[in-house]
């Protein structure tokens, strides 16, 4: 008979080197959109206390004045303080770009995720449905459900969820009709777990990634759909102040008063870009495993 | 020096030749599985319709307690098919599996899969990345109330001891470890529920060629310490033969050969298996023979 | 025999984020005409970039950052890349593990390999074409016209290959370098395939460089071996005389590891531990953390390959005494495997 059975490597190998230097797993990719979107909302929640003009106050009389004066970026068409008006509209903007996603978020990754575990006809007519739904330009639909639900915020919410769901549902779908195939999730099924289990504690926490970074990008995209849904008064009613009518608004005053229209512009660049590093380093997390 | 340098006695073979008599712990019996594939447009106008895939046509085999099968083909005879609704993850288009002689009714209860187990191909995908070691083997502890919840910890433990990793392993994940020591956790993993059978799917194909003389040295440790009975899947014939007690080989869907070890590989009697035989490249002469040697 | 290929003392090095990875390390060897070598090791032991590297065709970050490669007498290390490869296509081809993506999938694979032929050597479309379908007739594909107009996604991985090593074969190279040619065959497939490349051999005196990690199929098809471990060459020499008398403890371990179809052991012989790492390697032999035969010269001094007999090299300390190494591998090393 023989003697030891070769004894085993230190799990901590190589692999468990690389694992250690970034165990954080913050590179600086993600760090960046994170002081970036933190920065901003730190602004957005301390807007009181860097400015005291009230962004909806309006003074016809001061009506486009030129930056001075204690105005740091003048005054709009209707005299309201521009500075003001872009650091509360910042709240705005965050607010409703994160609602406007998380609700087609939860509905479409959900919708998704259980047609692509389940297939059959549950997968057959919901896919038709998106199919439907992705066929109109999304501004057509959104514009029209607003305008059928009336203006105001909740109608926005309600009219970008049911048209923005589908992409969500989509993409988790192709992903979860990958991850089924995995053998860690046929392994799952061969110890005879719930099909609930195995869904929520290891479909869910593998396929969301792409969903996550795709509501990155969508969040601006809910921004921009705001300022469109603004120029046609059915944005967010005013005097609530947000950079898509500030934007709209401003347009008519682009060669007197450019920066009207430009610096909510760059807000909104700004942020875009800060949600952008922030799905890039989640990419990039992940793309180390 | 490193101890840990081990070899056996050469020239001993495991091949036994009793065989298929005993309690019947696996078996199928007329096993079908069809796939259907929707041809393309023009092939339906023209009336061909959708094309079937057998990829197991009829095949019956058993695994009695204490032995292991062999099950060896080429890609596309049906062998992973096969396993997988021996497994009960694949429902078969007819036939039947039998688990202790009870015929599966759809998939397995909580009962039936703590007598089949199974273990995966691929190290890198067959385990949860986002899971410990721990938190894997401790769910399926809990679900199936193998041990009582007190003693769930313990028995992590004991099984990460018995596929021969560290305990420290425990609180790992997946990402820390090679892929030997993957496959091993794959092992412990279908071991908790203390099944009677262990259905292995290509587990040494992914790894390299030392880290597989590892594998296979557990599976035969275990397999001696455990009583373990086995479906052993693969390609590979040498490794076949090393852990195998029967062997039957598949080809397009059916089993061509069934027999002990020792007969099938010294005096195969189809024309596949021969074919097979000769053409795998052995290491210790220089042409491929025509001929299959014989066992010394 | 003249040497076609020649590497001395060569180092592909990649970089990486987290440091740089010296992936092959101080590699010399060499294939004359009509010979066929082995480059055998597991994964992660540089076989696979030795031979990309030969070839000009490593992937990006990896370069190649020390020593000399000299194919057909001429020293193509300082060349440009566009002169290295006209001299190297001129002389060398190579053929993938993947025959699926080594090939285009929107070109038919008649074209494909009439493409060298036409483009390179200025055939006409005819003369290229009846080139084309003699290559496919000498690498046995049956009834060439037939398949001429085939996608590769309609054939079978054995007759992709095959169109594979024609195309290889469409410049009339004098060496074939062929990377896990056969590793995603099924084994009857790569019994036709192995047999395809010694026909070639035979009738046509094509030399071959084979990279496996399967020690049966690179000794059944070689002359000669060469062991590769962490980057280095650890072995080298006749086929047979490694099987008969390895001289590095890995080298035997491995050998007594691979199970033989024809003869079950009771237990195989395993290697403890894992490979180094190539980030920051070891100073010394890399094997020696799980060498059983290892002693403390071994872990600060790197054994260069050393002469035991015409031919054959090992880059170990204690190659000249097998005797005295722990039971297990001297054993293996004094009787082989052959049988």
């Amino acid at each position: 008979m023989t003697a030891v059975v070769a004894g085993p490597a230190s799990p901590t190998g190589r692999a468990g080197r690389v694992a250690r230097a970034s165990s954080l797993r913050l590179n600086p990719t993600l760090v960046a959109g994170l002081s970036l979107l933190g920065l901003i909302v730190l602004v957005a929640l301390c807007a009181p206390l860097i400015t005291h003009w009230d962004p909806i106050q309006q003074d016809l009389t001061s009506s486009l004045l030129p930056p001075g004066n204690g105005h740091l970026l003048g005054t709009d068409q209707l005299g309201r303080d521009v500075f003001a008006r872009l650091l509360y509209g910042a709240r705005t903007d965050l607010r409703v770009g994160a609602l406007a996603v998380l609700f087609p978020f939860v509905l479409g990754g959900t919708l998704g995720l259980l047609a692509g575990w389940f297939g059959g006809w549950f997968d057959l007519v919901l896919m038709r449905i998106v199919d439907i739904v992705v066929a109109f330009p999304f501004f057509v639909l959104v514009i029209a459900l607003v305008f059928a639900l009336g203006q105001g915020t909740s109608s926005i919410y309600i009219a970008i969820t049911l048209v923005g769901w589908v992409a969500y549902a989509r993409i988790v779908r192709s992903e979860v009709l990958v991850a089924k195939e995995q053998e860690y999730a046929m392994a799952a099924r061969a110890s005879g777990l719930p099909t609930r289990r195995i869904l929520l504690r290891h479909l869910v926490p593998n396929v969301l990634l792409q969903a996550f970074v795709f509501s990155m990008s969508d969040i601006v995209l809910s921004i921009l759909a705001i300022v469109t849904l603004g120029y046609l008064g059915l944005g967010v009613p005013p005097p609530t102040p947000d950079w898509g009518s500030m934007i709209g608004e401003g347009q008519a005053f682009v060669f007197t008063r450019w920066y009207l229209a430009a610096i909510p512009g760059f807000a909104v660049v700004i942020t875009g870009l800060s949600l952008a590093l922030i799905a890039d380093g989640f990419v990039q997390r992940s793309g180390r495993r | 020096m490193n101890p840990e340098l081990t070899s056996g006695t050469s020239g001993t073979s495991t091949d036994e030749p009793a065989g298929g008599t005993g309690e019947e712990l696996l078996a199928v019996e007329g096993l079908v599985q069809h796939y259907h594939r929707r041809g393309g447009a023009w092939k339906r106008l023209g009336g061909h319709g959708s094309s079937v895939v057998k990829a197991v046509d009829g095949v019956d085999l058993s695994v009695v307690r204490g032995e292991t099968l062999g099950l060896v083909g080429e890609s596309g005879c049906g062998k992973s098919t096969l396993s997988r609704c021996a497994a009960g993850l694949l429902r078969p288009t007819s036939g039947t599996v039998r688990y202790a002689g009870q015929a599966l009714d759809g998939p397995p209860d909580r009962a039936q899969r703590r007598l089949v187990q199974m273990v995966f191909q691929d190290p890198y995908s067959s385990l949860n990345p986002r899971m410990t070691v721990g938190q894997t083997l401790g769910e399926v502890l809990r679900y199936h109330r193998v041990v009582p919840r007190p003693q769930v910890a313990d028995r992590v433990r004991e099984l990460v001891d018995l596929v021969g990793l560290p305990p420290r392993a425990v609180d790992q994940l997946p990402r820390s470890f090679s892929g030997g020591q993957r496959q091993r956790i794959g092992i412990a993993r279908a071991l908790a529920l203390e099944p009677q059978v262990l259905i292995a799917d290509e587990p040494v194909s992914a790894l390299d060629v030392s880290v597989q003389a590892n594998i296979i040295n557990l599976l035969l440790d275990l397999k001696q310490s455990l009583g373990l009975s086995m479906l052993f899947v693969s390609h590979n014939m040498a490794v076949v033969r090393q852990i195998s007690d029967r062997i039957a080989v598949m080809h397009s869907g059916v089993v061509v050969e069934e027999g002990s070890t020792a007969q099938v590989f010294t005096s195969p009697q189809h024309d596949y298996t021969r074919l097979l035989l000769s053409s795998v490249p052995r290491l210790a002469t220089r042409r491929i023979p025509a001929v299959e040697a014989a066992t010394a | 025999m003249s040497a076609l290929l020649e590497l001395h003392d060569v180092d592909v090095e990649i970089p990486l984020p987290g440091g740089t990875l010296h992936a092959v390390r101080g590699v010399s060897l060499s294939a004359g005409r009509g010979q066929a070598v082995g480059l055998v090791g597991e994964s992660g032991s540089g076989k696979s970039l030795t031979l990309r590297a030969a070839m000009d065709l490593l992937p990006v970050p990896a370069r190649v950052t020390g020593g000399t490669i000299v194919v057909d007498g001429v020293d193509v290390t300082g060349m440009t890349p566009e002169r290295r490869r006209k001299h190297l296509s001129s002389v060398m081809a190579m053929i993938f593990q993947d025959s699926l993506t080594a090939l285009n999938p929107t070109m038919r694979i008649g074209d494909q390999v009439a493409e060298v032929p036409r483009v390179r050597l200025g055939m006409s479309r005819s003369a290229a074409r009846a080139r084309a379908l003699d290559l496919l007739d000498q690498v046995g594909i049956r009834d060439p016209e037939s398949r001429y107009r085939a996608y590769p996604h309609e054939l079978s991985g054995g007759m992709r290959q095959r169109v594979c090593i024609a195309i290889a074969l469409s410049a009339d190279p004098a060496l074939i370098l062929a990377d896990e040619p056969t590793t995603a065959l099924d084994v009857t497939i790569q019994a036709q395939v192995l047999g395809v490349l010694a026909r070639l051999r035979q009738e046509r005196g094509v030399g071959l460089m084979l990279v496996t990690h399967d020690l049966a199929v690179v000794s059944g098809t070689c002359d000669e071996l060469n062991v590769m471990y962490a980057g280095r060459i650890v072995e080298h020499g006749r086929t047979e005389v490694l099987l008969d008398a390895p001289r590095h403890p890995y080298t035997a371990a491995l050998l007594r590891s691979v199970p033989d179809p024809d003869q079950p052991v009771h237990r195989l012989l395993t290697i403890a531990g894992q490979p180094p790492d190539l980030m920051n390697p070891l100073p010394g032999c890399p094997f020696a953390p799980r060498c059983p035969a290892v002693v403390e010269r071994c872990r600060t001094e790197v054994p260069p390959l050393l002469d035991l007999s015409a031919g054959h090299q090992s880059a170990c300390w204690r190659a000249h005494e097998p005797e005295d190494w722990p039971q297990a591998i001297s054993e293996a090393a004094l009787e082989g495997v052959l049988r």
